[in-house]
């Protein structure tokens, strides 16, 4: 047993890392409990079922007072977004824990046998499900408050929340092996990028639908697109019929779902380690057998060419296509790299709808709903925020061994950093007009506010990329040895975490200054916030390119 | 030509490398040996500016590496002694990346990697991800980036570590013809068989200090015995 716990601990620190390093050690190299992957996402896990938690509150209670619709399938379908959103997060977990390592020719070199690798691995990948599952903990708490449940239902409840994650991991497992029989993830990591965007897609859109439908300017408005919400689960309610039959406990003999769910569940244990058998641990540790393809010498020269025309004369296109190369190469980089920038814009978007009446009507909405959204948007932010700053983070941290090639070689600290924010930049640049035009389409407002939207967007998007370099520069990381340690184990997410929520609340202030100003003069408003955007761009850059040229003459090697 | 002036460096109480005082000419193949930790990363790498000196400067054709950093760096191509990098990029995009940075001709850099990937016969795999290179794959792609802008200093830590005989054979070639053109080599190996063979002066370094700086005859003069470059090592290094 202690075998297989210190088993379980090597391929944690090395897969996507939960890495706790002892207290002692602190003082050496900085590492302890608190700055471990594992504490960040612990907070991550309770800060996201604490925000939905109170959502979920505001909104049942609203719903429940306005007594138009079915509230057990209110919670039915806000539980299927959690479930959506958590199968995803199992999909990502499964994909990187079992299919990307690096450790698997190591490990099978010593005298551990491959099933045990799977189980630590299946455990490990649990434990991040089990994190997670708290949301539809804290939601169910506060659904069995309302309807007043019974023990026997708070019981069923806890059960769910065990056996749940079980059933998304055994899943995820099965779906992604079905695909790794396909593709090897490690050696095309395009398609691990791709999956990755692609069921980081459906998780968001499942986990912020009940904050996008659940908003109007009166309980009626907010059942009415509550209801449109209804019909989109209503065809996906079977997914979570069983456990939630096992929670509301309406008939005598509903406590049968329960066992049918942890029956299912061990069903889907059961298929995936014999899945597993036939495929991942007969062949943990083997590299796809297939023979390289004999590309012709047309194809190879006209390649070689293609790669050549990013050659120009001040080398910025070939600086920034080398950071598009690591985002592509890095699943974990690019769903930073696609979320990151939409909360930036979310984020600020919102801020502005509720600081200016005028601009967007959602700000006229049920106070005690907009603010919870509002909050939502706040914790989420800064919790996914926090994944900017560490995603811009990799622009340095993540140069690892290469950073002694780009310490030896004549490169220009301008032309650096632009080429490692530009990417994150124009992905908020894009995001923001999307936002921009979705609040004018849901607001039917004056297109003139787009321009003051973008006004303030646009700077917004291009300061926080450059304090997030800036940040990283502070303390740059070059000993760790990939990007998922790097983004895993820095002591940042949690620093981030709050730098992000602290600049949150100070963006909101200063958009306040929209609510002091006269309509006739609201001009004034988004220019001057814009201005102190260019006037803080313009200090972040000079303070950046200062802790570069810094860091370039510094001790740090690798 | 390299100059190195009196450098020292120090990591808090420890002395990696202890006033360093070294030339080396154009023209020249100097191979610096040394048991492990004595300073010879360390040394290699004050001279390509990956770390500052405590004291002390280096000179590259003249260009100081602490005061005129980015012409210093120009004037070499470094190869560093793990090729683990850039492990996202195709090794063709790679090599385009390093001719931006170095501010090579386009033409002229295609022209020269394809030349120099067929010569050390990685040019089929130059499509290929660095990640899914072998170590001798790896080392080949940096070597060649290294030569990319056609340097007049070649620093090499550590080079023919994981190569295979012909393309290990290749770069000693490479650094011959190097040497010939009038440019200098600068190099640090564990193989003193190569150093025996391919210098024209050696350095040995042993706890951070310059131990010897010469050429074999040399070394077997100041010794005062006859005996291979490996006994000779050991006895000046105990």
């Amino acid at each position: 047993m202690k075998d297989f716990v210190l088993l379980c601990k090597a391929i944690a620190g090395s897969s996507t890392g939960v890495r706790i390093r002892k207290t002692k050690m602190k003082k050496k190299s900085g590492y302890s409990f608190f700055s471990s992957n594992l504490f960040s996402q612990i907070m991550a896990g309770l800060v996201i079922s604490l925000v939905f938690g109170i959502q979920f509150y505001s909104n049942s209670s609203l719903f429940l007072s306005s007594e138009l619709l079915d509230f057990t399938q209110y919670f039915s379908n806000a539980t299927n977004s959690y479930f959506i959103a958590l199968f995803a997060l199992s999909v990502i977990n499964v994909m990187n824990i079992f299919f990307l390592s690096k450790n698997d020719e190591a490990l099978v070199s010593f005298p551990i046998t491959p099933g045990k690798i799977f189980l630590a691995r299946m455990v490990l990948s649990l434990g991040y499900a089990l994190l997670y599952s708290f949301i539809f903990l804290v939601t169910g708490i506060i659904y069995l408050i309302f309807v007043n449940g019974t023990a026997l239902s708070y019981v069923n409840l806890v059960i769910s929340f065990v056996t749940l994650p079980f059933l998304f991991i055994s899943i995820s497992f099965i779906v992604v092996n079905a695909i790794g029989l396909l593709v090897n993830f490690k050696k095309h990591r395009k398609v691990g990028t791709i999956l990755t965007i692609l069921v980081s897609i459906i998780g968001f859109v499942a986990f912020y639908l009940p904050t996008i439908f659940g908003t109007g300017e009166s309980a009626q408005d907010l059942v009415a697109s509550l209801e449109i919400m209804q019909q989109v689960y209503s065809q996906f309610a079977w997914i979570i019929y069983i456990p939630i039959k096992a929670i509301l406990l309406e008939n005598s003999t509903d406590w049968i779902y329960i066992l049918l769910q942890v029956a299912l569940t061990a069903g889907l244990l059961g298929l995936s380690y014999l899945f597993a058998n036939m495929t991942y641990i007969n062949n943990i540790g083997l590299e796809e057998g297939k023979k390289r393809k004999k590309v012709s010498s047309d194809i190879t020269e006209r390649r070689i060419n293609r790669a050549f025309d990013k050659v120009s004369k001040n080398g910025m296109k070939s600086y920034v296509y080398r950071s598009v190369r690591e985002v592509i190469h890095s699943p974990q980089i690019a769903m930073i790299y696609l979320f990151a920038p939409v909360f930036v814009a979310l984020v600020v978007g919102t801020s502005l709808a509720f600081a200016v009446p005028e601009i967007v009507s959602l700000s006229t909405i049920n106070p005690r709903t907009s603010s919870s959204i509002l909050l939502a948007f706040l914790f989420g932010g800064s919790v996914i925020g926090s994944m900017t700053l560490t995603g811009s983070s990799i622009a340095v941290s993540s140069e690892n061994k290469n950073i002694a090639l780009i310490k030896s070689s004549p490169v220009n600290s301008k032309q650096y950093i632009f080429s490692r924010i530009a990417l994150s930049t124009s992905a908020t640049v894009i995001s923001s007009i999307i936002l921009a035009v979705v609040f004018v389409t849901m607001g039917s407002i004056s297109p003139i506010y787009i321009f003051y939207l973008l006004l303030e967007l646009i700077p917004a998007g291009i300061l926080f990329n450059y304090v997030n370099v800036w940040c990283d520069l502070l303390i740059p990381r070059f000993d760790w040895n990939n990007v998922s340690e790097i983004t895993n184990n820095s002591w940042k997410p949690f620093f981030n975490m709050i730098i992000n929520f602290v600049s949150w609340i100070v963006l909101i202030g200063i958009s306040a200054i929209f609510v002091l100003i006269p309509n006739e003069l609201v001009i004034i408003g988004p220019v001057t916030v814009c201005l102190i955007y260019i006037c803080l761009i313009i200090l972040f850059r000079y303070l950046t390119s200062k802790r570069f040229n810094k860091l370039m003459r510094s001790d740090i090697s690798y | 030509m390299i100059k190195i002036d009196h450098v020292t460096k120090k990591f808090g109480d420890f002395t990696a490398v202890d006033d360093l005082d070294l030339e080396i000419q154009d023209g020249e193949i100097f191979g610096l040996i040394g048991p492990n930790g004595a300073g010879k990363s360390t040394t290699l790498k004050m001279i390509t500016g990956i770390l500052p000196p405590t004291k002390g400067d280096v000179l590259l054709d003249n260009y100081s590496i602490t005061k005129d950093t980015l012409r210093a760096k120009q004037q070499f191509g470094f190869v560093a002694d793990s090729p683990d990098m850039f492990l996202g990029m195709r090794g063709a995009d790679y090599l385009s990346f390093v001719a931006s940075v170095y501010k090579v001709n386009r033409d002229e850099a295609q022209e020269k990697a394809i030349k120099l990937a067929k010569e050390f016969n990685i040019y089929d795999s130059l499509n290929d991800y660095i990640a899914n290179y072998s170590h001798g794959m790896r080392q080949k792609i940096f070597i060649i980036g290294a030569l990319l802008h056609t340097p007049s200093t070649w620093i090499l830590d550590e080079p023919l570590t994981g190569l295979d005989p012909a393309s290990s054979f290749k770069i000693k070639e490479r650094m011959r013809e190097h040497a010939a053109e009038n440019k200098s080599v600068l190099f640090s190996t564990h193989v003193l068989e190569v150093a025996e063979k391919l210098c024209d002066r050696i350095g040995i370094i042993s706890k951070g200090k310059l131990v010897f700086v010469g050429t074999l005859d040399d070394l077997r003069k100041k010794s005062g015995e006859e005996g291979s470059l490996e006994e000779l090592f050991l006895e000046m290094v105990k």
